[in-house]
Order: structure tokens, then C-alpha cells, then sequence
């Protein structure tokens, strides 16, 4: 009966960490917490791909830059020998840092379909100009061969009083 | 039955489709140089200013032999040209006149570590100004030399065998700008531009008299 539990504990401990949550969780506990300094640069290239793609997030750089300004002074605690201080600042950094990670898709999202906007309407502004433009050349053209016709016309009754008289 | 007159002459049709060709043409030549803007000379800035704000009052008393104690101004201002977010770090070390200055032809940093760093993400033409308050805090004689043993900046304390210098002269606060290039996945100090390498860094001097209270 013992030996069945343990086996039933052993074969639940193994599906738990075969699993994608338990495997997830064992990561966390195995992995060593990731360098504040490394995790902000990760961040940064993630922010700078939105950027790239024609979208901005200035909440989320201005988050950034305070995770930033925490870690420099975590920095100089460490270095004056706080070391307390200093795990406490770079823990409130990555704090504010996980909270942007979870708010880069959909900045990202966001930063694509502004782009795709942005290129929709550039795109369908070239036709509209043209039309407009060639209808306002189309206008100036007949109000031009209007003042010629109507010119032509006085020549031709000044002529035609002159041969009279 | 009488011919209905043609609304525009073929010389008007002629006209109108050249003018519609050309309208074409520049329109989207404009709509391409929105959507993919020509690259324009990437570079940083980085520069000290004084007390004022100003390109001057470096010292107190703009007397650049300091006392332990007497508080200095400075502000320092960078700014980024890059056409993109910029991940920035200025590196500020602490030299005397015989440690190596960076390279600006290889883009070599200074060999000295850093003392401080101040990082900050800019947006493409942002301009950050940040304040550097500092004093010396102790001096220590040794010969003929004079070391700094005490430093202060911005309410940190570094201390330690800081520098050394004969007399006192010629001190100086470097500060390198350095990026972190997402190529390399690594803070760099240099780059290149239209074939040229660049590199951003700027010093200041300071003499250091002992006649204070050390």
C-alpha cells in the first residue's frame, strides 16, 4: 500500500513536470533570476521593433527609463556597500520591466496596424490627388477655350463692322 | 439629323492625359519619399555646460583649482540622431593626464572603469540634460603626488584610491556615450557611418589643492 503511493506521487511528479505549466514553473526555480541590466536591454529591443515598424509607445519608454534610473541607483548602493537597497530597487525594476514585457504584443499590434493605416492611406490619397488635380487642369483648360471662343467671337463682329462700314 | 458636337477636342484629351501622367508621377514620388524617408546623417551629441546652464561658470569661482568640500555644477546634455530609439549609456570616468583618453580614429574607449553610468532610452531627437552635482570629499597626500581618496556625485560616495595626480593638476571627468547596438547584442562604443567610424565623448579638467580641509 506505502510502495503505491509513492508510486502514485512519483508518476504525479513526473506528469506535473512533463506538462507545459509544470515545466514552465520548474524553469523559474531552476533558472536564476535574469540580470535587471540584460532584462532592460530585452525589453529595449522589443520597444525598438515597435518603433521600427512605424509605431511609438512613450508610456512604455518612459516606464522603461524609470526601471532604468532604479537600476543605476541599485548600482551605486551596491558599490556604497547597500546591498539590501540595492536587491529592493532592482526588484522594483523588474517589476515595472515584466509589466511592460506584458504590454509589448499588444503595442506591437497596435504599431502594425498604425503602419498599415498609414500606408492605406498614402496609397489611396495618390489616385484622389491625380482625379482632383486633372479635374481642376480640366476646368482651367475649358475656361481657357472659353476666353478664346468668346475673343474670336468680338474679333469676328469688329471685323465684320469694319468691312460694313 | 444633326451630329452631336464633341465635348473636348482631341488636342484638350491629349493635354489632359499628359497632365494626368505628371500628376501621377509627382504624387507618387511624394507618397514613396513619405513612406520610406531618405536617411539623413545619423550622429549623438554630447556636451557639458556650466553652473548657469551655460558654456561657462565650470568652478566655483571659475577657479578650476578645487577644495575639498566646494560643490560643482554641471549639466550635462546629450542628444540623439539617429533616426531611432537609442538605448544610451554615458560612462563617466574619473583620469588624470597620463591615463589613456578614448580613441575617436579606432573608437577605442578609455581603459579606466567607470565610476558612475547614467542610462536612458531617447526617442529619435530627444535631447537629455542630466544634472551632475559633485565635490571632492577627501584628498590624500603621497609625496608628491595628491590622491583622491573621496568623491561625492549626485548625494553617491565613491571612495578608494581614486586617481593620482603630481600636484593636484590635471584631473579630469571623462564621459564616454555608449549605445547598445542591437547587432552585436552589446553596448558599443563606436560606429559607422557613411564609411566613417564615429564616437562620442567629451572631458573636463579639474586641479585638486590640498589647502582645504583634508
Amino acid at each position: 500500500m506505502h510502495r503505491l503511493c509513492r508510486l502514485t506521487a512519483f508518476a504525479l511528479l513526473v506528469l506535473i513536470m512533463t506538462s507545459p505549466v509544470g515545466e514552465a514553473a520548474l524553469q523559474a526555480i531552476i533558472s536564476p533570476p535574469e540580470d535587471p541590466a540584460n532584462m532592460s536591454r530585452n525589453v529595449f529591443a522589443h520597444l525598438s521593433d515597435v518603433y521600427r515598424s512605424g509605431g511609438s509607445t512613450p508610456d512604455l519608454v518612459a516606464r522603461l527609463n524609470v526601471a532604468l534610473e532604479l537600476i543605476d541607483e541599485a548600482r551605486v548602493k551596491r558599490l556604497n556597500g547597500e546591498e539590501s537597497q540595492a536587491v529592493l530597487l532592482e526588484e522594483k525594476a523588474s517589476v515595472i520591466m515584466t509589466g511592460i514585457v506584458d504590454e509589448l504584443p499588444a503595442a506591437q499590434q497596435r504599431a502594425q496596424r498604425d503602419a498599415g493605416a498609414k500606408t492605406l492611406l498614402v496609397i489611396i490619397t495618390v489616385p484622389v490627388v491625380v482625379v482632383l488635380s486633372t479635374l481642376l487642369f480640366f476646368a482651367a483648360l475649358r475656361t481657357w477655350r472659353w476666353y478664346e471662343k468668346t475673343k474670336l467671337f468680338e474679333m469676328e463682329i469688329v471685323e465684320k463692322k469694319k468691312e460694313e462700314d | 439629323m444633326k451630329r452631336r458636337k464633341k465635348r473636348i477636342s482631341s488636342q484638350d484629351l491629349r493635354y489632359l492625359a499628359a497632365f494626368a501622367v505628371v500628376a501621377t508621377l509627382v504624387t507618387s514620388s511624394v507618397a514613396y519619399s513619405i513612406l520610406h524617408p531618405a536617411p539623413s546623417e545619423q550622429f549623438f551629441a554630447m556636451w557639458i555646460l556650466g553652473s548657469g546652464g551655460l558654456a561657462e561658470h565650470y568652478y566655483p569661482g571659475d577657479d578650476p583649482n578645487l577644495r575639498s568640500g566646494e560643490e560643482v555644477n554641471w549639466t550635462l546634455g546629450l542628444y540623439n540622431h539617429m533616426g531611432s530609439l537609442q538605448y544610451v549609456v554615458v560612462r563617466v570616468k574619473l583620469l588624470n593626464s597620463t591615463i589613456a583618453s578614448p580613441d575617436e580614429l579606432t573608437g577605442t574607449p578609455s581603459p579606466a572603469a567607470p565610476i558612475l553610468e547614467f542610462t536612458r532610452i531617447l526617442v529619435d531627437n530627444e535631447t537629455w540634460s542630466i544634472p551632475f552635482e559633485w565635490r571632492i570629499e577627501r584628498l590624500a597626500s603621497r609625496g608628491e603626488t595628491l590622491l583622491l581618496t573621496g568623491l561625492s556625485i549626485d548625494r553617491a560616495y565613491f571612495s578608494g584610491e581614486l586617481v593620482t595626480a603630481i600636484s593636484g593638476s590635471n584631473y579630469r571627468f571623462v564621459f564616454e556615450l555608449w549605445f547598445y547596438d542591437l547587432q552585436s547584442n552589446s553596448l558599443a562604443f563606436s560606429w559607422v557611418t557613411g564609411g566613417v567610424r564615429h564616437s562620442v565623448w567629451t572631458q573636463i579638467w579639474f586641479n585638486a589643492t590640498a589647502t582645504g580641509s583634508i
